[in-house]
């Protein structure tokens, strides 16, 4: 992706010329539905949000002062979308029967011990508190870049480092009480 | 299991491609919105007069309630040392219902100023935007 397209086609808009914004969606429809997918686990709201996402990068296309990459400031725009929609999902129990379900599972069918696990892990990624669940989704979807977190929330690093630590914490506790061990799953 | 698994099952999220519709939905929003007409801003040049107009009936409103207090305080005499000019604007404002007007405009200004202020605050909370 060339910085340079997205401040041509950023210029072509502001210019008048709307059709430019589909090439800054068509660049950046993949990374944006799927940081929304990480922050709501659901394929069909994903595309909702990211939609709703591009549609306030398009309103305020005017802020972006061009400091910053244009794909930093978009993650931004996008991330404040979808943190209020987190805000608007409460943090949930996981209900006995998922977890009853996953260690009951057949331990020779793998496909179906991986989906268990995967909506295990959905589950109590959803049960975190929205602090905790946005900075994780955010710091592996940035490819464990905590300055990159840092810029798509509007934090300071240092917030983020404390954030991480306790919210991994407490999914691993989280994890460990739903009986699920990568580990055990490798020996398995 | 240690963070190091927690850090594993993270990177095991599947990547999800966007359905081919996406990118037309997001260009039919963008078209809509380009289309929509933009909010109308508050016409201050224009209410600008009205609003001095509303300062000066308010001022006068105040004075000649002053001066009635006053006047019903001293039982029947009027003691505020005020210019005879200003007396004669008083009393012709008070007799055309300057007060009732000035009490119009203000009660006006204030609804509308508390009516922009809830749609800024809403507006602020929807745009959440970074600078």
């Amino acid at each position: 992706v060339s910085a340079a397209d997205d401040e041509a086609d950023v210029e072509r808009v502001l210019a008048g010329d709307i059709s430019a914004f589909e090439g800054l969606v068509r660049r950046w429809q993949r990374p944006l539905v799927n940081l929304a997918y990480r922050f709501c686990l659901d394929r069909g709201r994903s595309e909702e949000m990211a939609q709703e996402a591009f549609l306030r990068a398009y309103r305020s296309l005017r802020q972006w002062r061009k400091e910053a990459a244009f794909s930093t400031w978009l993650f931004a725009v996008a991330t404040n979308v979808y943190r209020s929609k987190l805000r608007a999902i409460p943090a949930r129990m996981v209900p006995l029967e998922e977890v009853t379900q996953l260690k009951d599972s057949d331990p020779f069918d793998s496909r179906l011990e991986d989906e268990d696990r995967d909506r295990a892990v959905h589950n109590a990624v959803l049960a975190l508190p929205a602090r905790y669940r946005e900075v994780l989704v955010l710091f592996y979807f940035h490819g464990l870049d905590i300055a990159a977190t840092a810029r798509s929330l509007g934090v300071p690093e240092g917030t983020v480092k404390a954030r991480l630590s306790r919210g991994k914490e407490t999914l691993r506790n989280r994890l460990v009480g739903l009986g699920i061990s990568p580990l055990a799953q490798k020996e398995s | 299991m240690t963070l190091d698994d927690v850090d594993r099952l993270f990177s095991d999220y599947r990547e999800i491609t966007p359905s081919p519709m996406f990118l037309g939905r997001v260009m039919d929003s963008v078209r809509r919105e380009a289309q929509a007409l933009p909010p109308l801003a508050f016409p201050w040049k224009w209410a600008l007069p009205g609003l001095v107009g509303a300062a000066i009936a308010a001022f006068l409103f105040v004075g000649v309630t002053v001066q009635l207090i006053a006047k019903g305080a001293a039982d029947g005499q009027v003691t505020l040392s005020m210019p005879s000019g200003l007396i004669g604007i008083l009393d012709a404002a008070r007799a055309g219902g300057a007060g009732w007007v000035a009490t119009g405009i203000i009660v006006s200004f204030v609804s509308a100023s508390v009516a922009t202020r809830i749609v800024k605050h809403f507006q602020a909370i929807t745009n959440n935007i970074p600078d």
